[in-house]
């Protein structure tokens, strides 16, 4: 399999879909009572949970801010969500370069200043992994987020991107994100299209970059319109409840 | 008999929740309406993870476990040649927020994952549920060497319950690609994947015990406590019994010395709740 096909002569994805399709996402909100927020997502064959806990008191002194919350933000794979198995599953390099990435992402999302001398703590875990990891935990944490009732500037959302015979190809499963492209991850804030997140993984020729970019901000206004549905019916099923 | 929730009910549960959660256990009563002998149902989903080679979820209220087995090719040890392996592991996922609440996991009172670890290797051992010498591919060279991963996502009641079940449930669903020797060399071929051998399993149910002296009423035990109950019990009795009714380990920890009538009227109801167990497993697994 020198030259796998990641589109085909009639312009379809190994996994049949169009480049600028994303996977189905559905989600579940709310299904851990434990946690002030949490939220199940599945993109594809991708699975993350995602659960909030606060703000509460900082539990170090250290971590209180005078102006501001404390964002913790933990993500962590399930040994067995990958092909091979994982080790184990927090405290890897990559696990705590995304932890860091997640972090500061919403950092510039949530409305921290209306909590100081707070902390909020985000758990990631991805349950199983087929892809876009890292833009699937972002779309699982804002909702999450929301669920928690912790005010944000507006809903983050990811989507990961590649350029494949002068294609960009949205929203990539595990084979399309190991293929020959480029990684792009994305994370916008929808209403502004503002990004607060970007990552470019591998060589990416500077004149292409717009072109993928757009789609992938584009792929975030789709990602915003499920998200923005989910919650909407989320929130009619509980108040009629 | 659900209790009408009042708001004065409701301040008090809210104000002194260690009182009210005693006081109506004392009158026999639990806060979501179950008698003191009646379990939560349960849920089993199967082969969901993809990623592994056999995969459970459980869920008993609202504990989530989930279970993946993935098998490797090992050497046996040479004491032991004609043995395979079965390595299991039970971590409390970060998602419970095990680290906000302390050392110990996500408001589970009574086990780390260290000590659930070694409850379950040990009565999945002691049940025969396996044969280790069926995970041997030619004695003395290779082997498989199963890694049941069990991850609780999260804690409101009876984790042990579901990590045995979510690990049997996975153990039954995963299946391994066939291997052949060539030449020495292990040939394996994906497109033939056959289940485990499988004897019987054992199956859990945890009672708290919550009151100081347990009387002859068996008043003071609770099946399956939800997380509430259990932060306000002293002790805990956990039974395995196998799908054949057969007693494979029994841990009581904590609590007022108790009789052996009051242990076997436990034994009765775990016998009772496996037998439940056994027709979910078979109806998911169909």
């Amino acid at each position: 399999m020198a030259d796998f096909e990641y589109l085909s002569p009639e312009g379809l994805r190994s996994d049949g879909r169009r480049p600028q399709e994303l996977r189905v996402l559905s989600c579940n909100i709310s299904h851990c009572l434990q946690a002030d927020g949490s939220a199940y997502l599945q993109q594809g064959n991708t699975r993350v949970i995602a659960t909030v806990y606060g703000p509460h008191d900082v539990s170090r002194r250290s971590e209180a801010q005078h102006d501001k919350a404390f964002i913790n933000c933990q993500f962590s794979m399930a040994t067995f969500s990958t092909s091979e198995r994982k080790k184990r599953p927090t405290g890897d390099k990559s696990c705590l370069e995304t932890s860091l990435a997640l972090k500061k992402t919403f950092e510039a999302a949530i409305l921290t200043d209306t909590y100081p001398h707070s902390k909020i703590d985000i758990f990631v875990q991805i349950l199983q992994s087929d892809g876009s990891d890292k833009a699937v935990s972002i779309n699982a944490i804002t909702m999450a987020l929301i669920d928690a009732g912790i005010p944000m500037k507006d809903y983050v959302c990811a989507t990961s991107v590649t350029l494949i015979n002068d294609t960009p190809i949205v929203d990539l499963n595990y084979f399309e994100e190991r293929g020959p492209g480029p990684e792009l991850i994305v994370g916008t804030l929808p209403k502004s299209g503002k990004i607060v997140f970007l990552q470019v993984n591998s060589r990416l020729h500077i004149d292409n970059m717009e072109k993928v970019l757009k789609e992938g901000m584009n792929g975030n206004q789709r990602v915003h319109t499920i998200l923005d549905t989910l919650i909407k019916k989320h929130l009619e099923k509980s108040i009629l409840t | 008999m659900v209790l009408s929730q009042t708001k004065m009910d409701l301040d008090f549960r809210l104000l002194f929740p260690e009182e009210f959660i005693k006081q109506i256990l004392d009158e026999g009563y639990r806060e979501d309406g179950r008698s003191h002998n009646q379990t939560r149902s349960t849920t089993l989903t199967v082969g969901s993870f993809k990623s592994a080679d056999g995969s459970a979820v459980v869920r008993i209220g609202g504990t989530c476990v989930a279970c993946g087995v993935k098998g490797e090719l090992a050497n046996p040890r040479a004491i032991s040649p004609k043995d395979g392996f079965i390595v299991l592991n039970v971590e409390y996922s970060l998602v419970t927020g095990s680290e906000k609440l302390g050392a110990i996991g996500g408001g589970e009172k009574f086990f780390s994952s260290q000590s659930l670890t070694q409850i379950i290797q040990d009565i999945i051992h002691s049940s025969k549920f396996i044969n280790l010498e069926h995970l041997c591919i030619e004695e003395g060279k290779i082997c498989w060497s199963l890694n049941v991963d069990v991850v609780v996502l999260s804690c409101d009641g009876p984790v042990i319950d579901a990590c045995v079940l979510a690990a049997v449930s996975a153990l039954k669903n995963a299946t391994l690609p066939s291997v052949e020797i060539e030449s020495e060399k292990p040939l394996v071929s994906m497109a033939t994947r056959n289940h485990l051998k499988t004897g019987q399993y054992p199956l859990m149910t945890s009672f708290a015990i919550h009151k100081k002296e347990v009387s002859d009423t068996n008043i003071g035990v609770l099946v399956d406590p939800t997380d509430d109950e259990a932060q306000y019990c002293t002790g805990i009795v956990c039974i395995a019994v196998t799908n054949d009714q057969k007693l494979t380990g029994l841990y009581k920890y904590g609590g007022p010395a108790m009789t052996s009538d009051d242990i076997q009227k436990c034994i009765r109801k775990a016998k009772k709740q496996a037998t439940i167990l056994v027709k979910l497993i078979d109806n998911t697994m169909k």
